[in-house]
Order: structure tokens, then sequence, then C-alpha cells
């Protein structure tokens, strides 16, 4: 090689490496300031079988230990291990879609799991065989979701520490969120995952301790912050979508391709692959929307992205505009419908399917709801093992606000004329008519719920107490407490108390000791409580001549006698039929149209008005702005003093008039 | 030329039978009634004194419809069973007109002004026509299997094995659409042959049964065209009326507005169905003539 040549090369090479680095740099860096503690970040390599569904992987792992406590051992999450086999924890409490139907008839396709081959300290010995399966939640020794590595040298305070892992994975058929179907991957909860150590102090931890539970079908995850760069192998003709920004794309000459994605101050990372997704590329307030959705479904993907971008305004108004560069929609085919819908760092997941009926709001009703939980969880990064109602009550709550904003309270999710519900309203449904609306209080764990399904305890009961909350202490309050709320604890990982606090901190400041010292008997009744909330208006009656007074009144003993001074002495009672205490308002209407608006604190179980009155009450409702959104009975409610039937003459008629039809009709081929 | 003869000689027919018609539209609303008036009774009885009901003057309500079945948890059922119990007694009662209605347009020249002969069709063909609606409805039932059968071997395995949602979809539509055309040719023959149970007057009905798959195949392009038209035209009226409704509904105007068009397109429901009869009669005494 002459000297010119050498130049040349040396030239190249440095402007090759200068351009590489500054596109890098450039891309790769999200935040100049980060957003989080980044205790935990993960580079990964994977490579995708599409044949034998495997993965194969080396990962690094950069832990900090921000604590003052010498770490001796460190838990790793293995989820994949939860479809192992039907011992596994997640298999023993799944039913129904959790368990294969004919488990005789399954093969080695359907199951999967995951196995550390090596492990090692920066540069170390392998470590491998110093891992051993742990059961922090129950005594399963069949399950093998927890693995622990004993540390030969303990992580001192404040130390960093690099683990370098080689693994390889199976991965399961889709029965929940994670796996693949047909030529549809969706990759959640794949790869080994550090626990989160809490130091003393932290949400519940009274002493320094590692929390990592094992896996359940009823609870979902809990990770620090990190960065993640993550490169994953799969055929050319596979079309890849993750969490993240994608950095560049290099194609391998066996016919394979490797996708390089980064993120910053997330606290997982999940992708997706299918040779059929379309790409639908769009930009919403300086933020790149992706969607990965089957061609056939194509007459939705406004109805996605429309849905996000809304979303998006809504939130962004009220709590944060949303601070990732990125956002990607993965809209998984009806073969994988399990896979979705479900939220991960910078990506949800949403099913559809085709001819989707545009009066079924579904699309935009995942999308949101999985847009709202990149604020609760990816954000303010609650324990979902521990208390799924953080995440998922918020969630619900914020979806409603926002679908009910966009399509109207009435039918934001069925919009037919004859049928139609809005999303509070099925929310509120849901809660009231649990099979057993006293099942258990809200805050225990995931999987401490033996005897009835935790879900409504989840999301529809808090979504409807924060309704009622806000119903309570108004919009601006409530606004600001989630406000308060979040700017406090995102990128952080808060609990029940850090909520509660911001709720007292908050109402204070608005509404001084109107609802009293604080607000915590509100959570003693809905979070604490099992009891359930029910007015009712339970008689109104009307004396004539009450105020009359007539008898003898003095020595003469003659009968004197005073005119009434008002025609009628009118009472009403008012009924508490369950446990819970709330401050409601009572509307009292009279036959001449007058009103009077009053205040019971709701705490006796019974409460009397008396008015001295010339005209009659028309009726009385407690309520009537429905503030108290979790009372469960609206019917009972309100009640007149005359019989209506008005309103249910003219709706039943309009009914009759199609009965008519449909009988008519039928008689054309009788 | 033979089609728009049929069919404007029944449109005579039925323009000539108002006081038919009118009954038909009577007993059309009676049994609307008997769904109805025990509905607003049970409603009436458990919500005039509760201002919830308030909430159903924009239309349904869902907050309102999920409380009142969760304190009333039988009402769906009740509902089903009632409007079942009506539904099978309005088609008896049918069936019984059937013979009145095809007696009457039979005899239409001779006799044309008293309903008497009327009801003496009516209780003596009723036997005969509900027999021959059992064995039609065997034979839509196998028809409907049959179908069922030919979408499920064409959709076999399912996502498991199609690529294509809307390749399964397709399927769908073809068998549904071609599952639509034979059931209305066999709705088409039933009415054939009560027009012929009425003609012959004979006690045995198997003769009619074979008799009018064999006259409506014979004149298949007649019959088929006739009664498709009807039937397009009865489809084409329908969608219209659906679009006035919308209209109607969404442009606020009073509902009373909207029953009264209601009404009209019950009457223009029962027309179809005379008008229906009154081609078949007209087809079938060509078809003898011939
Ligand atoms: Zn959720």
């Amino acid at each position: 090689m002459d000297n010119a040549i050498r130049i040349f090369w040396f030239v190249l090479f440095w402007v090759n490496l200068f351009s590489v680095g500054s596109s890098l740099s450039a891309q790769d860096v999200w935040f100049e300031v980060p957003l989080s503690e980044r205790i935990a970040s993960y580079d990964i390599s994977v490579k995708l079988d599409t044949e034998l569904h495997r993965l194969t992987a080396t990962q690094t792992i950069y832990w900090q230990n921000t604590s003052d406590d010498t770490i001796r051992t460190i838990p790793f999450h293995l989820y994949l291990n939860a479809f192992k086999n039907t011992g596994s924890t997640f298999y023993q409490e799944s039913y129904g879609s959790g368990r294969f139907p004919d488990l005789k008839n399954t093969t080695e396709a359907d199951w999967g799991w995951i196995n550390i081959d090596k492990i090692k300290i920066e540069d170390g010995e392998d470590l491998s065989g110093q891992l051993r399966y742990i059961h922090p939640d129950d005594d399963n020794d069949k399950d093998q979701t927890v693995v622990e590595l004993v540390l030969p040298q303990p992580i001192l305070p404040r130390a960093k520490t690099i683990l370098k892992l080689n693994w390889t994975a199976k991965i399961p058929k889709i029965k929940i969120r994670t796996g693949y179907s047909k030529d549809f991957y969706l990759q959640a909860q794949w790869f080994p995952k550090i626990g989160v150590y809490e130091p003393a102090g932290m949400r519940f931890a009274e002493v320094g301790q590692w929390n990592c539970h094992q896996y359940h079908p009823t609870t979902e995850y809990y990770a620090n912050f990190g960065n993640y760069k993550v490169s994953i192998n799969a055929p050319a003709n596979f079309i890849v979508g993750a969490s993240g920004t994608r950095t560049r794309v290099d194609t391998q000459s066996d016919g394979t391709a490797t996708h390089h994605f980064y993120g910053e101050d997330i606290i997982d990372f999940t992708w997706t692959t299918s040779p059929n997704f379309e790409v639908v590329k769009d930009t919403h307030s300086g933020v790149q929307l992706e969607l990965l959705i089957n061609s056939e479904y194509s007459c939705c993907t406004d109805r996605y992205l429309e849905s996000a971008k809304h979303a998006m305004d809504y939130l962004g108004a009220r709590l944060m505009p949303y601070p990732f560069p990125k956002l990607t929609i993965v809209v998984p085919p009806l073969h994988g419908i399990n896979a979705g819908a479900m939220e991960y760092p910078t990506l949800v997941t949403a099913p559809g399917m085709y001819g989707f009926p545009d009066w079924l709001r579904s699309p935009e009703y995942f999308v949101i709801h999985e847009y709202v939980h990149q604020y609760f969880m990816m954000m303010v990064a609650t324990n979902e093992f521990e208390e799924a109602w953080m995440d998922e009550g918020f969630t619900s709550y914020w979806k409603s606000r926002i679908l009910d904003d966009a399509y109207g309270i009435k039918n934001s999710v069925i919009d037919l004329r004859w049928v139609r519900m809005g999303a509070m309203e099925f929310f509120r449904s849901r809660y009231v008519g649990m099979d057993n609306i006293h099942l258990a209080e809200s805050t225990r764990a995931g999987w401490e719920y033996p005897n009835g399904s935790p879900r409504a305890l989840f999301y529809s009961k808090p979504a409807t107490w924060l309704k009622t909350l806000e119903g309570i202490v108004g919009v601006a309050t409530m606004d600001k407490i989630m406000k308060t709320y979040f700017d406090r604890w995102k990128f952080r990982h808060p609990c029940r108390y850090d909520f509660i606090d911001a709720v007292n901190e908050v109402v204070a400041e608005n509404h001084g000791d109107e609802f009293g010292e604080n607000m915590n008997w509100f959570f003693h009744f809905v979070l604490y409580g099992t009891g359930a909330c029910d007015y009712a208006v339970g008689s109104i009656q009307h004396y004539e001549n009450a105020t009359a007074s007539a008898g003898i009144w003095d020595d003469s003993l003659r009968v004197k006698k005073e005119n009434p001074l008002k025609k009628y002495q009118a009472k009403v009672v008012l009924q508490r039929l369950e446990e819970i205490q709330l401050p409601v308002e009572i509307l009292v209407h009279f036959e001449d149209d007058t009103e009077v608006l009053e205040q019971w604190d709701g705490k006796a179980r019974t409460h009397g008005l008396t008015y001295e009155t010339d005209v009659r009450i028309a009726y009385v409702e407690i309520d009537p702005s429905q503030k108290i959104y979790m009372d469960l009975n609206i019917l009972n409610n309100s009640k007149r003093t005359v019989p209506d039937t008005r309103s249910i003459w003219a709706y039943v008629s309009s009914w009759a008039m199609r009965i008519q039809q449909v009988f008519q009709g039928v008689s054309f081929f009788i | 030329m033979k089609i728009i003869n049929a069919l404007k000689y029944g449109f005579r027919l039925a323009s000539l039978n108002l006081k038919l018609w009118s009954l038909l539209y009577l007993i059309n609303l009676l049994f609307a009634g008997l769904v109805v008036v025990p509905l607003l009774y049970y409603l009436g009885g458990k919500l005039a004194m509760t201002k919830a009901t308030d909430r159903l003057i924009g239309g349904f309500d869902f907050t309102l419809f999920n409380d009142f079945l969760n304190q009333y948890p039988e009402f769906l059922r009740l509902l089903s069973t009632q409007t079942m119990v009506v539904g099978i007694l309005f088609i008896l009662l049918y069936v019984f007109l059937t013979g009145g209605i095809l007696t009457r347009l039979k005899n239409m020249e001779t006799d044309l002004h008293r309903l008497g002969n009327f009801w003496t069709g009516c209780g003596k063909y009723f036997w005969r026509l509900l027999r021959l609606s059992f064995y039609f409805m065997l034979i839509h039932l196998s028809v409907a299997g049959l179908f069922f059968a030919i979408f499920s071997w064409s959709v076999a395995g399912g996502l498991d094995y199609f690529t294509s949602e809307a390749a399964i979809f397709f399927r769908a539509k073809v068998c549904f659409f071609l599952y639509g055309f034979f059931a209305l040719f066999f709705f088409m023959v039933h009415d054939y042959a009560k027009v012929l149970v009425i003609t012959n007057n004979r006690r045995l009905i198997f003769r009619d049964f074979w008799g009018a798959f064999r006259f409506v195949i014979k004149n298949i392009g007649t019959t088929f065209g006739v009664y498709l038209l009807l039937f397009g035209l009865f489809v084409l009226v329908s969608f219209f009326y659906g679009l006035l409704d919308g209209f109607i509904h969404q442009m606020g105007i009073p509902s009373l507005v909207l029953f009264l068009t209601g009404q009209v397109f019950v009457l223009a429901q029962i027309g179809f169905k005379l008008v229906n009869f009154g081609s078949m009669v007209k087809v079938m005494k060509n078809g003898v003539n011939e």
C-alpha cells in the first residue's frame, strides 16, 4: 500500500468514524439532562430464529447502587419461565385464557422459557453456577420466574456494577401479552431483568431490600429507569418496531437485518416484528408517531393516530407534554390478539380486526388507555405488583376523561342511535355491577385476592372514586392534585401515601378545612375500606295544618285556635344505605318551581329536612349533578311526590314503533 | 311484460282492499300493544316515582339502564319471554289470516265489498297452512344449516390457516348472500303453495306442496322475477325510510313526526304483503290458463 492510499484510508477511516459517531450522538441522546436516576441500563444484542421461535442474546446490565447499603445478592426476573410448565405460579393462578384448553395436545411450540447460560461481573468468571431460583411470594419451588445471583464480591454503597449475560429463550405461543402467533412476534418481558433495590424509607421499605416478585397472572411489572441500547437481528423481510428510536439498520449477508434501537429514561423495552406490518408515519407536537398495522386494517389507521393525538394534547395541557421523541402504536393481528392491549415504554399495543365498525370505539379506547400509561407507570413508575390500582385506576380515570371529551360523555365507547355508552359510565357500571362489591380493599398485592377477580378493584373502582373525588373537590382542584402528584413523582417510584399527600396538600390549599382536617377519611372509605356508597330519598310527607296551633293554652281552659302559618309542613327523610360516608347535595324542588339546594355531610344513617310551605314538594333529588359518581344506584337518589311516566312513555313508544316494523317485516315471509 | 302485468294486478288488488289493509294494520297495532303495554305497566310501576327517568329525554341512557338492570335483574328475562310469546302468537295469527287474505284475493272480481268470506277462509285453511308452514320451516332450517356448513368448510382452520381476515369475511358474505337468495326462493315457493292450497282446496297438501315447486320452476322467469322485483322494491322503500328516519332523528324534529312516518312505513309493509299475494294469484291464473 503506498502512502497516498494509506493517507486516503486514514482520512476515510476518521471521516467515517466521525460521521458514525456524530450521527449516533445526534440521534442517541434524547435528553441533555437525565430525567431519572438511570439505575439499571441495558445493552442487548438479540437474534430471532423464526424457525425455532428462539432468541439468543448477549446482554450487559449497568447497575448503580444508589443506596448506602452493601448488596450481596441480585435477583432477576425471568418472566418467560411463567410459560415453561404448569408448575409455574403464573399457570397455577391462571384461569380461562391463561391456561391451555387442551393440555395433552400441547407441543414444544406452545411453551416458553428463558435460561441464563452465562453470567459474569465485568469480565470475571462465569457465575451461572451461583444462580438459584427463589420464590419471594409463595412456596412454589417449581416457579422459575425469579432467579438470584449470590455475588462473589458484594457491591459497595454507591458503587456501580456491570453484569454480562448470555442467554437463550424459547418464545411461547401468545397466551398473554408476549410470544408469537404465526409470523407475528410481540416480545415483552423477554430478557433477564434486574429487580428494584428499595433502600429503607423508599415506598414501604423499612430496611433496604430487593423488590422482585414472581410473575402472577393478575400483576404487571416494576422496574428502575435506565437507558436501553438494543439491537435486534431478524429476517430481512420482517418489519421491526420497538420501544425507543431506531438509530440504524444493518443488512446482513445471511438474509437478515439488524435493527438498532435506543431509549433513555425508560423502565422497559419491548419489540415486535412481522412481515405483514404496514408502517404509517406521522408527527404530532414534535413527536414521531409510527403505526405498525396489518394492511387489511387500513380503514382504522386514522382512528389509531387521531385518538393518540387527542390524548397527547389532553395530557400535554394538564400534566406535561409527552417528553419522548417517539410513540409506536402496534396493532396486533386478530390471530395474535392476546398480545394486546398493553403498555410499554414509548410503545403501545391496541388490537384491531378487519372491518372494525365505526360505532364501537375500541381502537380509540385502547390507544388512549395505553397512552395514558405512558404517564402513569412509564413516568410515574409505581409498583404494579403491589399497587395495581395506582396505574390502572389512574389510567382508567384519565382515559375516560379523554374519551368522553373527544367523543361525548354518553357515546364515547358505543355510539349507536339505540344503544350508546360513555367511557366513564362504562367504568362505573363495571364497579357497581361487581359480583361482590365488598370483595376486598384495593391495597393488596395482585395475587392476594384468592376468592374473586380483583380486576374491578384495580380499574373501575378507583376510576369511579377518582371521578367522585373530582366531584367533591371540583375539576380545577383535581387537575392540580394530579399535576402536583405527577410533577413530584415523574421518573420516580411513588406509593399510595405519596398520592394521598398530594391530595391533602392541594385540597388544603384550595379549600382550607372545608372537607375536614385532611382527606384521609376519603381514602379510609374508598381505598382501605370495602364498603359501598348508596344514598336514597326515603320518604317525602306533607302534613296539612301542621303548623297551626290549637288546644288549651291557659287557665281559662278554653280551646284557642290559630290559623296555620303555612299550609303544609313537609318532611323529607334521606337515607345512607351503605357504609361509605360522603358529603352530598340535596335538591328540593317545589311545585311552584322554586328550589332549595341543601348540603348534608352524609354521615348519619338518616337525615331529615323539614319545610314550612304553602306549596307541596314536587321532588327531592340527592346529588343532582352526579358528583358522587360512585353512588351505586341512581334510581333511589330521587323521589317524586306524584308519579310521572311521561319520559318512559315517550321512550317506550319509540321502541313500540320498531316492534311494529319488525312484526310486519316478519309477516312478509309468513 | 308478464312480470309487470302481474305486479300491476297485485297493486290493483291491494289498492282495492282498503278494509283488509286497515284490518291488518289494526292487528299490527294490537300486537305491538301486547308487547308495549305490559312493558309500560312494569316500568311505570318501578320507575314512576324516580326522577332518574328524565335521563331518557335525550334517548337511551346507559347509566339508567345499567342501574335498572342491577335492581331488577329479572327484567330482560321477562321482556324476552313476553316478546317471544307475542311473536309466536303473531306468527300463528298471520298463518290464520293468510287463508282469509288469499280467499279474498282469489274471489276479488265477484265479491269486493264483504269481508265475510275473509273470515271463513281464515278458519277453513288454518290447519293446512300451518302444516305447510311447518314443512317450509324444516326446509329453511336445512338451507341455513347447509350454508353454515359450506361456510365452516370454506374457512376450515380459521385464523390458523388464513393469513387474510378479509378472505374469511368475503366467504362469510358470499355464503350469506347465497343463503339469502335460496331462502328467498323457498319463501316464494311457500307463498305459491299457499295460493295452491286455497285454489285447489284439497285436504292433503302434499300435492300442492310439490305443485308449487313444479309451477315455480316451470315459470321460473316470471315467478322469481315478480318476487325479486317486489322484494327489491321493498328493500328500496325500507332504505329510503331508514334515511328519512335518521334525518328526522338528527334534525331533532318532534318524535310525533317520527311516529307518523313510522306508521306510514308499516302501512307500506302491509301493502307489499298484499301486492305480493295479488301478483301471485295473477301469475297462477295465467299459468293455469296457459
Ligand atoms: Zn392498563
